[in-house]
């Protein structure tokens, strides 16, 4: 993610700023220095009669920096230095679950003395590319992360900093700098895979993301599937088999922003059950399931990191796209037009249609101050990319990858 | 293992494979394939060179480190007009895209309001990120040196 997006990017310098400030003195728990004074007392009930699995996400809402791009979903984590009541609560994270693991900005916790994870040849340091081509650099350290209510749960996760040693080319030419650039402090990762690289990684050192950084030489790294960036949410005692992202439904017109749901677990607590009878779409090997329109049918999956609808539409679905300035990536309809496709999984089994809307991207966006909108999306040749549109006004299950299946999603 | 998307069908493939040509060259985007081998050293990549039969590429180049395939295809000139690509990450697209990455740079840091699949047009310059976790993919291609008869939907 390059550049700061925004006909609002002016201001995210100072928001980011803000949102620092915010995280270092501004946690629930206190805390005078930037560092949460305890570690909270949020034992397996929780500390104020809700169960402990539940954790605030908003689009452009409570837990994001003001000035956000559109459709940003946002959650608070707690870091901790692994063992100790040494944390800090970090806001602006993007939800992101088309990737997998926690990844902070360096910056934003090195007060928090978290140790970086040495291996043969020296520290143990990522590369991690995202679908717009932007990539995330830094070293991998233990954290002890604590989601909600729930326990901390020591994981590895990355510390972003794109100076750490010498990122190689191949890691790209786009490598997010810090906060401001990037437009959030940090993701969390919580796509279908518990680990963000799988065997590869731990068979060939030419694996292209896991590297060992002695001084400024880096060289690639095999590293093994358990010891890879987690998913915190698989590392839970109880909530690891997935999680629940419930988002209220927003008008096409669109909302400044909205408050929302994640929950951990599916089916552990009394707050998660699967409802009966709702059809599980089973993901792929690589993660996916098809999605046809009109008969075409692509590859597809879900993503809250991406935020539109992008998709190759058939030609008479009258969604041309805006020939505005900045806006090629969008759709702009002459009105708003309803929609269905048919999600499936690739064996063909688990069909779901799903309705949906598309408007002008440039009216809606326009419309200060609207910065959350189902109806917006843009063309993509390859797949169905399912944004964060989709998940406003569902309740959107997924089940993390198990040792007999490579996860689902049902709605 | 990951399916690459963007490729050549399976016959062209195929027809590249019954010809048994085969070398160790690849090329930058826009330049001769003779300029070759030099791609591969950079990227820590193994290359083979295959030909092709007919619809415009007369040659593709592929490239492998781990799970990241590239392939670059040439036409009957001998120069690359597209690279395609699928991994676990982008490639180096400095090395890949030659004298046009700096196209790329420039236009990729101009403000944006979407967050996702990405297609960055630079002139004659077209560029497409897209995928999600562990499974990233991509083209580049020069508009005025895909060759006739040569369609894009071959590079998928």
């Amino acid at each position: 993610m390059t550049s700061s997006e925004s006909r609002r990017g002016a201001t995210v310098l100072l928001a980011v700023a803000l949102a620092i400030a915010s995280a270092a003195c501004g946690s629930s728990h206190g805390g005078t220095n930037g560092i949460d004074g305890t570690n909270g007392t949020n034992g397996t009930n929780g500390t104020n009669g809700t169960l402990p699995n539940v954790m605030t996400l908003s689009v452009n809402g409570t837990t994001c920096s003001a000035g956000s791009y559109w459709n940003k979903p946002c959650v608070s984590v707690q870091i901790c230095r692994p063992g100790t009541s040494t944390c800090k609560t970090i806001s602006d994270l993007l939800l992101d679950t088309g990737s997998t693991g926690l990844r902070v900005f360096s910056s934003l916790v090195s007060d928090l003395g978290l140790t970086n994870v040495s291996v043969s040849g020296g520290t143990l340091t990522e590369c991690i590319g995202y679908l717009d081509g932007s990539a995330q650099w830094g070293p991998v350290a233990m954290a002890g992360v604590k989601l909600g209510g729930e326990d901390a749960v020591t994981v590895p996760i990355q510390l972003i900093d794109s100076t750490f040693g010498t990122a190689p080319t191949s890691c790209g030419t786009t490598l997010d700098p810090d906060p401001a650039s990037a437009g959030f402090n940090g993701i969390l990762g919580v796509a279908n895979w518990k680990e963000d690289c799988g065997s590869s990684c731990a068979n060939d050192t030419a694996n292209g993301m896991y590297y060992a950084c002695s001084g400024a030489s880096c060289a690639g790294a095999t590293r093994a599937v358990s010891d890879q960036v987690k998913n915190p949410v698989a590392a839970l005692p109880l909530d690891n088999n997935g999680l629940i992202v419930k988002l209220p439904s927003v008008a096409a017109a669109g909302s400044a922003s909205v408050e929302g749901t994640l929950l951990l677990g599916i089916g552990t607590r009394s707050n998660n059950t699967l409802p009966a009878g709702v059809i599980k779409t089973q993901l792929d090997f690589n993660g996916e399931f098809k999605t046809a329109v009109s008969g075409g049918s692509s590859r597809a999956f879900t993503d809250t990191g991406s935020n539109g609808l992008f998709f190759n539409p058939p030609a008479s679905a009258g969604l041309p796209v805006c020939q505005n300035t900045g806006y090629a990536d969008w759709f702009c309809p002459a009105s708003i037009l309803s929609l269905n496709a048919d999600n499936s999984a690739s064996s063909g089994l688990g069909s779901r249609t799903v309705a949906f809307q598309l408007g002008n991207a440039v009216t809606i966006m326009d419309n200060t101050p609207v910065y959350v909108s189902p109806a917006v999306g843009g063309p993509l040749a390859t797949y169905f990319d399912w944004g964060l549109p989709f998940f406003l006004g569902r309740d959107v299950y997924l089940g993390l990858e198990t040792s007999s299946g490579y996860g689902w999603v049902a709605y | 293992m990951h399916t690459p998307h963007w490729r050549l069908p399976p016959r062209l493939i195929a027809a590249a494979l019954a010809l048994g040509l085969a070398g160790t060259a690849s090329a930058t985007l826009g330049e001769q394939e003779e300029t070759a081998a030099r791609d591969a050293t950079a990227m820590a990549m193994t290359a083979t060179r295959k030909a092709v039969a007919g619809r415009g590429a007369s040659t593709v180049h592929e490239l492998r480190a781990g799970r990241l395939a590239v392939r670059q295809y040439a036409g009957a000139d001998g120069t690359v007009f597209a690279v395609a690509w699928d991994g676990p990450i982008h490639p180096d697209l400095d090395t890949l895209l030659g004298v046009h990455a700096r196209a790329l740079r420039a236009a990729a840091a101009g403000p944006r309001t979407a967050r996702g699949p990405r297609r960055i047009v630079a002139g004659n310059l077209v560029v497409e990120f897209g995928g999600h976790g562990r499974t990233l993919q991509g083209r580049a291609y020069l508009i005025d040196a895909v060759p006739a008869g040569a369609s894009l939907d071959d590079l998928q």
